[in-house]
């Protein structure tokens, strides 16, 4: 029985959307405040970014596995604590894939805006500090966006 | 033909002979001036083909949106295949953008990494316009 009293769980992607925000909002945030931290000290071409870079990518994609799994997890052990466990449902329906497609479209701009405007800075002979930076920080917001747009479409529709 | 298929195609034509003119002019200058390709001056090729095609393709899609204005010119089929053809395209110039980083962070030639940019995005742009044509053709893969 379904009324407008019962709770819907959450559905999976809406759950992967917000772990993944939250993920990309802190590791590449990280990566950023560091990197402004070295720019206030060092010139760009003295600062190694590419480690660190790719530390912060790497950790994004471990850290949205690994939660992704741990929330489904915590989740379906909290409601069973609540007495309210249900089968917990993993297939993604017509609606997910319609907020999947509406966020990709937020990356694809991200994407586009990233290729476009470094092919510019490249033009201008920028270094690759500058370009590989450039790139990292639309691709990141791009993700944000990706995530706020299927949370915003979870919460109030398409 | 609809007014996206009809954009669609005609930016088809525009970025494959984008891309053809690039890679003469660079091709072309590195022969004559018997240079190898990574020290060819690619920075005003890539500017003005980059500008031109931009530039003729935003004229099209004024002068074909003109013609359909006043009308109901996009449906809900439209706005599905476009939103299809926009991921298919998609994978490809993300994975061109990553490579690009890779480059980046390993100091390679800017001219090489300008090239897979440039190449990976038009790729992508070429199947996400292909993807179209053929949903407009065949219909869409349910």
């Amino acid at each position: 029985m379904t009324d407008d009293e019962t709770r819907v769980p959450m559905a999976g992607d809406e759950k992967v959307a917000w772990v993944y925000g939250s993920t990309v909002l802190v590791t590449s945030g990280a990566y950023f405040v560091w990197l402004a931290i070295q720019l206030s000290t060092h010139e760009p071409s003295e600062i190694a970014w590419a480690v660190p870079m790719a530390i912060a990518i790497a950790a994004s994609i471990g850290l949205v596995i690994v939660l992704t799994i741990l929330a489904s997890i915590g989740s379906a052990v909290w409601s069973a604590l609540r007495g309210r466990f249900q089968e917990p449902d993993f297939a993604s329906d017509e609606r997910d894939r319609a907020i999947k497609q509406l966020g990709d479209r937020s990356l694809l701009s991200a994407l586009s805006i990233a290729t476009g405007g470094a092919l510019i800075l490249a033009m201008f002979d920028a270094s690759g500090f500058w370009i590989g930076n450039y790139i990292f920080l639309v691709c990141s917001v791009g993700a944000l966006a990706e995530a706020g747009t299927k949370i915003r479409a979870y919460r109030r529709g398409l | 033909m609809t007014f996206t298929e009809r954009y669609t195609a005609v930016g088809l034509v525009i970025s494959l002979a984008t891309f053809v003119t690039y890679w003469a002019l660079i091709i072309f200058r590195a022969v004559t001036d018997d240079l190898p390709l990574a020290q060819v001056a690619w920075h005003g090729p890539l500017l003005w083909t980059l500008i031109i095609g931009g530039g003729l393709y935003g004229l099209v899609y004024l002068a074909l949106w003109l013609r359909v204005r006043r009308e109901q010119h996009t449906d809900a089929r439209d706005r599905e295949i476009a939103r299809y053809a926009e991921t298919a395209g998609a994978g490809i110039t993300g994975l061109a953008v990553l490579v690009t980083l890779i480059m980046l962070a390993l100091d390679a030639p800017t001219f090489w990494t300008v090239t897979v940019l440039f190449t990976g995005s038009f790729l992508g742009s070429l199947a996400s316009a292909g993807v179209t044509m053929a949903a407009y053709r065949e219909g869409m893969p349910s």
